[in-house]
């Protein structure tokens, strides 16, 4: 009888356990897919109040519990027009993690997009994302402006870094544009030569008005020919960033300290 | 080269087996982080110790891929029933490892500035709990398994409300007592 009851405890216990075949594969049990790509073609007009209100939040790896944290202050803010995650929601790129970080993105009210952190991209990541999210490098116009979402993951992705897409896409654009990547384009360790050339001058362009990065977890703005590059800090303690953008006035609300921070963009044209 | 190392281990469980006396299966099984099949080996030196080698296969786009599995089984409890045998609660350690697949790796590749840039990501360990069922005389057994992965441990601890659902998986194998 004792073993029958160990037995029947065990198996109730682990009913609910799927069953997964490797942490290697690039199997996902999670049934979203191209999230990116539905959340771009179900936008609304964004600047209908005259504003821009981004949420902006970085490298929660595995603290779910903050970034749970992070989810339910956005949640709170029905003004937001869209929601940015700057990358590394895995620390290795396991399927196991990409369905975890699944389930806490679908508490995530509004338009969301996600961009391929580094911590993502290793393993069977930068498929999963692909399967999960959609192209890692892509973009949509509000009235005013071009958001353009970008792989900067070099090393971990040589097949999916594409440059001259960036840059394309820079010269492209009619509007001015703001930029969200991973890295920083100006990361000196990370792009060198021809790459680093290529940043720099989409960096200088006159249309790039504000490019936001994670990756080093700490909140820290910078400036490069008139461009703010803006770092997000990970969600530990709450932290995320909301940008408020009207004309050329950028106001950058950090929501864990409750600092603000004002300042004029370049005009464009 | 890799499958001669795995040759060879498979080869030095088999000996050591025979030559201790103690009993073994070959054992073929599904999901539970080993693969979505895999085939193996398990030995017993004692009715409670248990080891198990198996190889699982893993899909990655279009290209299959290969791991290697071991587990550590011990089985405090044997129940006889008529001729079968029960054993209700087996618990154990697992360690598998992407073979052969150079996107996961121990040490970090040349493009990245230092070797330990990321953690290893080609090994990965856990805890088991299982319970197996073989009927005789036919020998054959099946058991179910359940498996949680070294990462659900860390994820356990940054954050104490989450629950564990993705860093569980079951896994069941049927096997042939020789």
């Amino acid at each position: 009888m004792k073993h029958f009851m160990l037995a029947l405890n065990f198996l109730i216990l682990s009913s609910c356990a799927p069953f997964m075949d490797s942490p290697f594969s690039d199997q996902l049990l999670r049934p979203e897919r191209n999230l990116n790509e539905a959340h771009k073609n179900s936008m609304r007009d964004i600047e209908g109040d005259g504003r821009i209100r981004i949420a902006v939040y970085a490298d929660p790896h595995q603290n779910y519990k903050d970034l749970d944290m992070v989810f339910y202050d956005i949640n709170q803010n029905s003004h937001i027009d869209f929601t940015v995650g700057l990358g590394d929601f895995t620390n290795s790129g396991y399927n196991l993690e990409y369905d975890q970080f699944l389930t806490a993105y679908d508490s995530l009210r509004g338009s969301k997009f996600m961009v391929l952190g580094n911590h993502d991209a290793i393993g069977a990541g930068a498929d999963l994302f692909r399967k999960a999210f959609g192209n890692e490098n892509f973009y949509f116009e509000s009235t005013s402006h071009r958001f353009i979402f970008f792989n900067g993951n070099n090393w971990e992705t040589p097949n999916y870094f594409d440059p001259s897409w960036l840059r394309q896409t820079v010269d492209d654009s009619d509007k001015p544009i703001i930029i969200f990547c991973h890295e920083q384009l100006l990361d000196k360790e990370r792009y060198k030569d021809e790459v680093a050339d290529i940043f720099e001058s989409i960096v200088s362009n006159s249309k790039v008005q504000l490019a936001l990065n994670g990756h080093n977890h700490i909140f820290k703005m910078v400036e490069s020919d008139g461009t703010p590059l803006l770092q997000v800090g990970r969600t530990q303690g709450r932290h995320w960033v909301l940008l408020e953008i009207q004309g050329t006035q950028l106001c950058i609300h950090r929501m864990d300290t409750k600092e603000q921070e004002c300042r004029t963009l370049k005009s464009y044209p | 080269m890799q499958n001669i190392k795995i040759l060879s281990i498979i080869s030095i469980m088999m000996w050591q087996s025979f030559c201790w006396g103690s009993d073994w299966r070959v054992v073929i099984s599904r999901a539970g982080f080993f693969g979505k099949v895999a085939l193996g080996a398990s030995y017993e030196l004692t009715a409670d110790h248990a080891f198990d080698f198996s190889l699982g296969s893993y899909h990655m786009g279009p290209d299959r891929h290969l791991q290697t599995n071991l587990s550590y089984r011990y089985s405090r409890w044997h129940v006889l029933l008529i001729d079968d045998e029960w054993r209700p609660l087996q618990i154990g350690m697992f360690v598998t490892h992407a073979t052969g697949n150079d996107r996961y790796f121990y040490k970090s590749p040349n493009q990245y500035p230092e070797s330990n840039y990321y953690d290893p990501t080609s090994i990965r360990y856990g805890l088991e709990f299982g319970t197996t069922y073989t009927w005789f005389p036919s020998r054959i057994g099946l058991s179910y398994h359940l498996r949680i992965f070294d990462t659900g441990f860390i994820a356990l601890f940054n954050n104490s409300e989450k629950n564990l659902q993705y860093y569980i998986s079951s896994g069941v194998s049927v096997h042939f007592l020789f």
